[in-house]
């Protein structure tokens, strides 16, 4: 923009004449320095740009855009009676404008990092919390057949009698079977929660299941008496993982089941998710990558009397449910379900509810697994969908992204997703990907998501998908936004 | 005559090896496995000890414990008789939380597994020592 400068004296005519040909009204001294009305005007001018002086139109000031050069200026605003008001340019405040939104822009991420941060702070309280209490669990559930082993071994030492010691040395060598179960059920609830223990997904018939622990000798005849086990649909999930909680879920039954009484397993297929009245919160079903067509439920019930405050205390939380149980629970939040303990004046019982998925949703287990221990503190974690074209089987590509997790691969769409932690991850992704394309002439879609605020892995997947690009097109397609398929 | 000790405990081993170490040291045993089971030994066998384990199936033995209590109040139970939990349930992390427990059921003494079987016939022996007579005056 030229140097324009209306002398104060001009007529309103030729005033009007000048502001009318100016691509916004101005006044522009140029590079010599900046016009102002007098110094104290411009000490008032820079308190308002620092934000310590009143409102610019108290001042008589005004910001103005010029559209053509997009730049902004910071002007006096003088009113010239009818006409438009006689704009003089005090500052190129462009610049400053900029860094006034980079601080702005620095303090809202500030913001957000340390709401980040509170949040990973109130999350670790947490889960010191649920440490200390399945520690307090875990040395609870030792104690018992440590005491009995001890009080064995004492009674060996004490005892003369040789048929008596054999009794003793029974009961000394179950103890530390027992004590080697735990350890069993420690180890398997360690390499759960390190996500180590990898789960071989089929699908599973929960009722037979159900029906062959019951047939099982060690259950007692007719200690188990199973109902509602006939058109269950088959859910996706580790047979052998699933057994054992199910498994678990019976015998910790009978264990708190009295002789002459027996443990009730009912099944059944639920289109909902519980109501309150189940013990279930209604308001948080598992997140599962799809929409689950229903949940096959196993409620396994023992005629326990644990009504009145401290004992509907004691009831509560995995104190209730013993080591074995929460396992079971990782393992079913690990298939999308959810397993919790339910009360009632004349019973308890256990709750482990399945989603009914499709295989290509229940292939994509694993990977909300991943999702959900990924960190949310930093750069946002992503979504990453690849789409082998042509019909081409993505299991190949999944071997691009050797043993990590957080991969899978669903022949069934022909895709591998991928959850992981950030950006340079999505990137490195993307390279691997065209790396393969590139050697084997398949061509490849991309798209990726980041977490929004609430880490909906199934929200996530879908924009994910919803942004699919060619990869190595304009350098790997995509929209260019904060999410697509871009190289 | 024999002291009696009733031993209430769900684990069969627990119960089966208190009640010989018990016995072995001369007292006469009745055993309980839960906690129904329990209320009605204490109201026939009317022991002169309780050893009551916590975590048991139809109800727990704080509960049990309670409702001991409130027979001996109510002139069903001698009150000379003794409670002592013995529970694995030591809550190390939420120790407020114990001693509210342990407040709702009034024991005499909580002895915690794993212990020491010297260390348990002791506290057994103690809850069994009459007070020592306190001068007047």
């Amino acid at each position: 923009m030229g140097a324009v400068h209306p002398p104060r004296d001009l007529s309103e005519t030729v005033l009007q004449t000048i502001l009318d040909l100016l691509p916004v009204p101005v006044a522009v001294r140029g590079a010599d320095g900046y016009l102002y009305r007098n110094a104290a005007h411009r000490a008032l001018a820079a308190d308002a740009l620092a934000g310590e002086g009143g409102d610019l139109e108290d001042l008589g000031l005004a910001q103005v855009t010029d559209p053509v050069s997009g730049r902004l200026y910071l002007c006096t605003r003088t009113p010239l009676g009818d006409g438009p008001d006689f704009l003089e340019v005090l500052e190129d405040i462009t610049g400053r404008h900029s860094d006034r939104d980079e601080i702005a822009r620095q303090r809202d991420a500030l913001a957000r990092d340390a709401e980040a941060l509170g949040r990973a702070n109130r999350d670790l309280a947490v889960i010191d919390r649920a440490k200390a209490a399945f520690i307090a669990l875990a040395a609870h559930e030792v104690r018992t057949p440590l005491t009995a082993l001890g009080n064995a071994l004492a009674l060996l030492r004490r005892t003369p009698d040789p048929a008596a010691g054999a009794r003793f040395l029974g009961m000394a060598e179950r103890n530390v079977g027992r004590l080697a179960a735990l350890a069993d059920d420690l180890l398997a609830f360690t390499k759960l929660e390190v996500g180590h223990l990898a789960l071989a997904f089929a699908p599973v018939d929960l009722a037979a299941l159900v029906a062959d622990t019951a047939a099982d000798p060690e259950c007692g005849p007719g200690r188990v008496r199973v109902s509602g086990g006939t058109r269950l649909p088959a859910v996706h999930g580790d047979p052998a993982a699933l057994a054992q909680v199910v498994h678990d879920l019976i015998d910790h039954a009978l264990e708190n089941t009295p002789e002459g009484h027996a443990v009730r397993v009912a099944l059944a297929h639920r289109r909902r998710w519980p109501r309150p009245a189940d013990g279930a919160d209604p308001d948080h079903a598992p997140a599962t990558p799809g929409a689950p067509e229903g949940w096959v439920e196993v409620v396994v019930a023992d005629p326990a009397q644990v009504g009145g405050d401290t004992g509907a205390e004691m009831a509560d939380g995995d104190d209730a449910l013993g080591l074995g149980l929460a396992v079971g629970r990782r393992v079913a939040a690990l298939h999308g379900g959810a397993l919790w303990a339910r009360r009632g004046p004349e019973e308890r019982a256990v709750v482990l509810r399945l989603p009914v998925l499709g295989v290509a949703d229940a292939r994509l287990l694993p990977v909300q697994e991943a999702w959900r221990r990924l960190p949310r503190h930093g750069a946002p974690p992503a979504v990453v969908v690849l789409r082998v074209e042509d019909g081409a089987d993505p299991d190949p590509l999944r071997s691009a992204f050797g043993e990590d997790p957080g991969f899978a691969s669903v022949p069934e769409t022909g895709e591998v997703v991928g959850a992981v932690p950030g950006p340079g991850a999505v990137d490195r992704a993307r390279h691997a990907a065209t790396r393969w394309s590139a050697a084997r002439g398949c061509p490849i879609r991309m798209g990726w998501s980041r977490a929004d605020a609430a880490a909906d892995f199934g929200a996530a997947l879908a924009r994910a998908r919803a942004a699919l690009r060619p990869l190595g097109e304009g350098g790997g397609g995509g929209n260019g936004g904060e999410e697509g398929g871009r190289g | 005559m024999n002291r009696k000790v009733l031993v209430v405990d769900d684990d069969p081993d627990l119960r089966e090896s208190l009640a010989c170490l018990l016995e072995g040291v001369g007292y006469d045993v009745a055993e309980a496995a839960d906690g129904y089971a329990a209320l009605g030994a204490v109201l026939v066998q009317k022991p002169d000890v309780v050893l009551l384990d916590v975590m048991m199936p139809r109800e727990n033995g704080y509960r049990v414990a309670r409702k001991m209590r409130e027979a001996q109040a109510a002139g069903l139970l001698p009150d000379a008789m003794k409670i002592i939990l013995v529970t694995a349930r030591k809550l190390d992390h939420d120790p407020e939380r114990e001693q509210l427990f342990e407040q709702f059921a009034h024991p005499d003494l909580v002895v915690y597994k794993p212990f020491d079987v010297n260390g348990l016939l002791s506290a057994v022996a103690t809850a069994l020592t009459p007070p020592e007579p306190q001068p007047v005056g």
